[in-house]
Order: C-alpha cells, then sequence, then structure tokens
C-alpha cells in the first residue's frame, strides 16, 4: 500500500463519514432488549433449542414485540425503558403504575415491572418484587370487582405466575434464608385470601370462577410454603417438578393458565398428611390465618412421604 | 480503536453478568451502528444490524461460543456477516433524505444533494466489492483502524489485509469510473 493509495481511500470514502447520531430513546431501547435477553438466558428461560428468531420472540421479548404493533405505545415503551435504563429503578414508577386492567397504560405498568424484574438480580430482591407484584395484582382485582367489573384471564394469570415465581426463589435461596421467604409467602397468601374472602359479596357470575380458582392457589400457596419450611429438600424437588409440568404445559398450549397445580392435584412429593388434611378446604372456605395451628407443619411427621424417589439434584435449576 | 484482549470481560458475559453485558454494550454499540450506517445508509438498518449483532453475540455465548479474545473484532465480524447477508437478500438500500440532512446539516442543499448522490453511488460501488474487501476498506478507512485490528477481525495475516486493501480500492476506481462515465 502506498500513500498515495491511502490518500485516495481516506479521500473518495469520505462522504461516508459522517453518520447522524442513534436516538437515544432507540439506544436506550435496544440496550434494554439486549440486557433482558441476556437475563432471561441467565435464569434459563431462553429454551435451549430453537432458531434465534423463536429465542427474539421469547419472554419478555415478545411482549416488546407485541407493543411495538402499535405506534404510540411504541413511542410511550420506548421512552419508559430509556428512563428506566438512564435513570434507575427509581423512575420505573414513573408512568401508568395507578392503571388498571383494561386501561391503556395497563401494558406500561405490565412491561416495567418485567424490566424492573428482568434487572433485578439478587433473589431476595427479586423476591420482594414479585411479593409486591402480586399484592399490586391483588388490588387492581379488588378494584375491579368493587367496580363490578370483569377481571381479565391475563390479570389472574399473571397473579398466579406471580405466585409459583415466589416459590422458585425461594427454591434457589440456601436453608435459612428459603425458611425466611416461604413465611413471608405464606403470610402474604394468608392476607391475599382473606382480602378475596372479603370480595365475595361484590362477585359477579363471571368473576367467580376466577376468584374461586385464585383462592384455591392461594391455599396451595400457604400449603407449599408450610411444606417448604419443613422438609426443604424435598420442596425444591416439588418446586422443580412443577416448574417441568408448567414447561410442559406451556409447549403444548402456550396461552394456557396452569390447572394442574391445585392442591391434591399437583405435588409430586405428597404433603405430609397433617397439613394436607388440615388444609383441604373447600373454595368457599377461607384461607387459614397466620396464627392458626399450622404454624409449625412439619412438626410431629418425621416421614412426610415417599412419592418421590429420585435422586438429590445437587443444585435447583434456576427458574 | 480498542483491540486489547478482552478476555477478563468475556469470562464475565459468558456468566451472563449484568453490568458486563452493559459495559460490551456501552462500549461497542455506538461504533456497530456507525459501521451499519456507513454502508447501509438507512437509519433502521443500522438499528436492525446492531441490534441482531447483539442478540447473537449473547446467542453464541449460550450455546458455550462467542469470543475467547478480541470482542471488538467479533462483534465487527458479526455486523459484517450481518450486512453482508442483507446486500445478497435484499439488494442496496436507497439512503432516505432526512438522514442526510440529519447527516451534516450545516451543508448548503446543493451540496447535500451532490454529497447524497456520491454517497448513494459510493455504498453501490462498495456493495460491488468482494465482502473481505468491503471490510478492510471500510474498517480502514471510515473507521480509521490500524491493519492488525483489521486482521483480527477478518483472521487473515496483516499482508493478506494490505493486499486486499489493494484490490479493493483498484476495483473502487473502477466502478466509480464507470459511474461517473453513465452519468455523463
Amino acid at each position: 500500500m502506498t500513500k498515495a493509495e491511502d490518500e485516495f481511500g481516506k479521500h473518495i470514502l469520505s462522504p461516508l463519514k459522517s453518520v447522524p447520531p442513534i436516538d437515544p430513546q432507540v439506544a436506550a431501547q435496544e440496550k434494554a432488549r439486549y440486557l433482558l435477553l441476556g437475563e432471561e438466558i441467565r435464569q434459563g428461560i431462553v429454551p435451549e433449542s430453537g432458531s434465534e428468531g423463536m429465542l427474539q420472540e421469547h419472554g419478555t421479548m415478545k411482549a416488546f414485540r407485541g407493543v411495538h404493533r402499535f405506534p404510540l405505545l411504541r413511542g410511550l415503551v420506548a421512552l419508559l425503558i430509556a428512563l428506566i435504563v438512564i435513570f434507575g429503578s427509581s423512575l420505573t414508577v414513573y408512568a401508568a403504575q395507578g392503571s388498571l386492567p383494561g386501561e391503556s397504560l395497563y401494558p406500561l405498568k405490565s412491561i416495567s415491572e418485567d424490566v424492573r424484574l428482568s434487572l433485578t438480580r439478587s433473589p431476595r430482591a427479586r423476591l420482594e418484587l414479585t411479593l409486591e407484584y402480586s399484592q399490586r395484582r391483588v388490588g387492581e382485582i379488588s378494584q375491579m370487582l368493587a367496580m363490578k367489573k370483569n377481571v381479565p384471564a391475563k390479570v389472574s394469570k399473571r397473579l398466579l405466575d406471580e405466585l409459583e415465581s415466589a416459590l422458585q426463589i425461594a427454591a434457589q435461596m440456601d436453608d435459612r434464608q428459603m425458611i425466611n421467604a416461604l413465611e413471608e409467602i405464606k403470610g402474604q397468601a394468608e392476607n391475599q385470601g382473606k382480602t378475596f374472602n372479603g370480595l365475595i359479596p361484590h362477585l359477579t357470575e363471571q368473576n367467580e370462577p376466577t376468584i374461586v380458582r385464585l383462592q384455591e392457589r392461594l391455599r396451595e400457596q400457604v400449603k407449599l410454603s408450610a411444606f417448604g419450611a419443613s422438609d426443604p429438600q424435598k420442596f425444591r424437588i416439588e418446586i422443580r417438578e412443577r416448574q417441568n409440568r408448567r414447561m410442559e404445559m406451556h409447549k403444548s398450549n402456550p396461552n394456557a393458565i396452569d390447572k394442574t397445580s391445585t392442591p391434591n392435584v399437583g405435588f409430586t412429593t405428597p404433603i405430609p398428611t397433617e397439613i394436607g388434611n388440615k388444609q383441604d378446604r373447600t373454595p368457599e372456605q377461607p384461607t387459614q390465618a397466620p396464627d392458626s395451628e399450622d404454624d409449625n407443619p412439619g412438626k410431629g411427621n418425621p416421614d412426610p412421604g415417599n412419592g418421590n424417589n429420585k435422586p438429590e439434584p445437587s443444585r435447583t435449576p434456576k427458574p | 480503536m480498542r483491540n486489547t484482549p478482552d478476555k477478563a470481560i468475556i469470562e464475565r458475559a459468558k456468566r451472563f453478568e449484568a453490568q458486563a453485558l452493559e459495559e460490551i454494550f456501552d462500549s461497542y454499540s455506538p461504533g456497530i451502528y456507525r459501521y451499519a450506517f456507513r454502508l447501509l445508509g438507512d437509519p433502521e438498518l443500522a438499528r436492525e444490524c446492531m441490534a441482531e449483532t447483539f442478540s447473537r453475540f449473547l446467542n453464541a455465548l449460550k450455546r458455550n461460543g462467542g469470543p475467547d479474545n478480541y470482542l471488538q473484532a467479533y462483534l465487527y465480524r458479526i455486523a459484517h456477516n450481518w450486512i453482508t447477508d442483507h446486500y445478497r437478500g435484499r439488494g442496496l438500500p436507497a439512503m432516505p433524505l432526512d438522514s442526510v440532512i440529519l447527516a451534516d446539516s450545516s451543508d448548503e442543499p446543493g451540496h447535500i444533494v451532490a454529497d447524497q448522490m456520491s454517497s448513494r453511488q459510493l455504498r453501490e460501488a462498495l456493495a460491488l466489492l468482494t465482502p473481505d474487501q468491503r471490510q478492510v476498506v471500510t474498517l480502514k478507512y471510515l473507521e480509521e483502524w490500524e491493519n492488525e485490528a483489521i486482521a483480527k477481525v477478518l483472521n487473515k495475516p496483516v499482508g493478506a489485509v494490505k493486499s486486499l486493501q489493494h484490490r479493493a480500492l483498484a476495483s473502487l476506481r473502477r466502478i466509480l469510473g464507470r459511474q461517473e462515465e453513465n452519468n455523463e
């Protein structure tokens, strides 16, 4: 290469030198997508097999792309993500946090929750966020019931997912942390059950099956939390099995609501009889109070069951 | 121009540490975007190329692949492959007028049109080069990389890079000369 050639190359290509800067919102949006994909891979949410196209469409990414079909929402989402990325989680409450399902800003609320959760790494912080969000769902459902509005299936599904997610996060912790976390989960589930009980007079015919289903699931949450506190190892196996079942079900019907995890149906590992019997109530009965007699569910039952003979995994897979 | 060994950050990226992934994006995404824009002339395509580059990078890490060293070279290779596939699949894009005005809004209107024509012709000419030639001249004369760094992107010795530069410039002269003749 001669100097003259170099000069020619620089000169001839110089019109292409100038590049308009990328829109900061666009850059922030792409950064958020990239970080979300990284986080999803880290957590093992993105499936092992499948094309890159499938990978991109998975999980939260899919939610983003769905929103992008609507130009107005796209702009708002871009702005929101930019704010989240630039200013951090303190501004994730910036937009739409008071909206209810069915309102135009509600998708932003959901997305901001997804983004914040995806960017949160420590199990403890993730659990706190998950519990906070599930409490939000209960609040939204309560408000909708009070206004005699129908509760959309997506919202009840989101609550069910959050309940499940709380258990999965707890299962990743060491025994001591997990027992504390499960106590917290149990207490919240009991309170949420009481909230729904108080709403029974407001139930419309259409909402009744949804609320009954949620009450059942909250009772199951209490039962599973108590079980986990009494036998952490079997609890982890149970949670892993539930996760596998959910993944199988999701493969066959991605939009299905998980109906296999109701009490007495979904437990792979038999729950100690003492706990199971005491909490086998009809859907109409109230969820047990935190100070009920089941506070020490494993007591007096050293052999909670032998239904699962699989070897103990060295580590519970990440959700 | 960074092309130092990046083993430490790559190791962290392989564990999908969010901070490492963020550092990588912040360091390299502006350059990848510029590189793509210069060759494609369209902000939307440049954005797509940038997004796809980082998405492919993550998916490569997920498959226990990705770079062991020289992260920047690896990322530019992905971007280059995406652009080459784009050329093959869709042909050369036209440059939107808005982008040209944004690119150099201080110019007189007459110069903007001239630059637009020139940029378009140049992109068409670059598209006619072989992928390796195109990458070499772009990295050398637009991104101002050293030959050693370009050699790492292409996985070729420096001598081969110089040879590609020489042939690429000769081809560009011929192509642009023909374009000029056709315009006259």
